[in-house]
């Protein structure tokens, strides 16, 4: 497979020709879908590189032991490792969830110079704690929906439930993600005068 | 003015977006050493199922017969069967002229039935041929 090609083939055509023998869809597959499932797997898992590494890892390997019974046109590649990552992320959650409820950092209030020194990276930070609050459900629909920029009918497939669904889960998620930032309104920069 | 304005209980819903858009913008890379792991799996895997396929022994037309006819409970029936006709054919013909009635006969024994017994018809096909120019 050329790799001039590689751009308009798709994921599902990649994973077939994987599932046959090819070595160079291996190659593309990896480079086409290990970012996103990296970028996934951290927010699901509050920021936590080491564990979003070996989730991505786990869901990748999974997909090369598929591929031989891949059938092109019954599911989209993304919309499963979705499906898969996030299963992952929500054992590794439960079995340590005592734990990360305990250290998650409390809001800082009375910090001097917050407010001018707030940054973007601040931000990411305080969503990811305020994310990893979320029930699991909220927070895959909200990571999903708003961060990886997925529409709602390829959430509901890849949670495999309705797209009402989708929309009360996200909807409650973002309220519920207002709520826990707004102790943090002045270091997130939203002063009001 | 959205509803979390209102009862100031929340983030506005532009504050949140932009909070959404700043993590959208601060995607956690994948490192190399990560995507050569990934990329070895994936090497790992076509191996493992290449020498799974070169293991396997490729069907001799013999396995295709026995499997076609039930296996080898078959076979040893179709032997005994095989081995039962030969036996009958070569080595017992008087003991089969008794067991039919005489309708089947050994090379040592006279023959007591002629064609016309046999063949009911025969003479009538004969009386024809006579007939016939």
């Amino acid at each position: 497979m050329a790799l001039d090609a590689s751009s308009e083939v798709s994921d599902e055509a990649l994973l077939v020709a994987f599932g046959n023998g090819d070595r160079e869809a291996a190659m593309l597959l990896t480079a086409r879908l290990t970012p996103r499932i990296m970028g996934f797997s951290a927010r699901m898992l509050g920021g936590d590189r080491a564990e979003a590494e070996d989730v991505t890892q786990e869901a990748m390997l999974r997909l090369w032991k598929i591929a031989p019974d891949w059938r092109q046109g019954e599911a989209k590649v993304t919309t499963w490792l979705y499906r898969v990552t996030a299963n992952l992320c929500t054992d590794r959650l439960r079995k340590k969830r005592g734990i990360a409820l305990d250290t998650v950092p409390e809001p800082e209030d009375e910090t001097p110079g917050a407010v001018e020194g707030m940054i973007e990276a601040d931000r990411v930070r305080a969503l990811e704690t305020a994310l990893s609050a979320l029930p699991d459900r909220q927070r895959e629909a909200v990571v999903l929906r708003h961060l990886e920029g997925l529409t709602n009918p390829e959430i509901a497939a890849a949670m495999e439930i309705s797209v009402e669904a989708v929309e009360s889960l996200t909807a409650r998620g973002k309220r519920t993600l207002a709520r826990q930032l707004a102790g943090q309104r002045e270091e997130l920069g939203y002063v009001e005068n | 003015m959205s509803k979390t304005d209102e009862n100031e209980t929340g983030l506005t819903d532009a504050a949140l977006d932009d909070v959404f858009a700043a993590a959208r913008a601060t995607v956690p890379e994948p490192r190399a050493e990560v995507m050569a792991r990934i990329l070895a799996d994936a090497e790992g895997e076509i191996d493992r199922r290449e020498s799974v396929s070169a293991n396997a022994r490729p069907a001799h037309r013999f396995d295709i017969l026995r499997a076609a006819i039930g296996g080898w409970p078959a076979m040893a029936g179709m032997a005994t069967a095989a081995v039962t006709g030969l036996w009958i054919g070569v080595s017992a013909p008087d003991q089969l002229s008794v067991l039919s009635g005489g309708w089947i006969e050994g090379a040592s024994a006279n023959s007591e039935f002629e064609l016309e017994e046999l063949v009911p018809g025969y003479i009538a096909l004969m009386a024809l041929d006579e007939v016939a120019p």
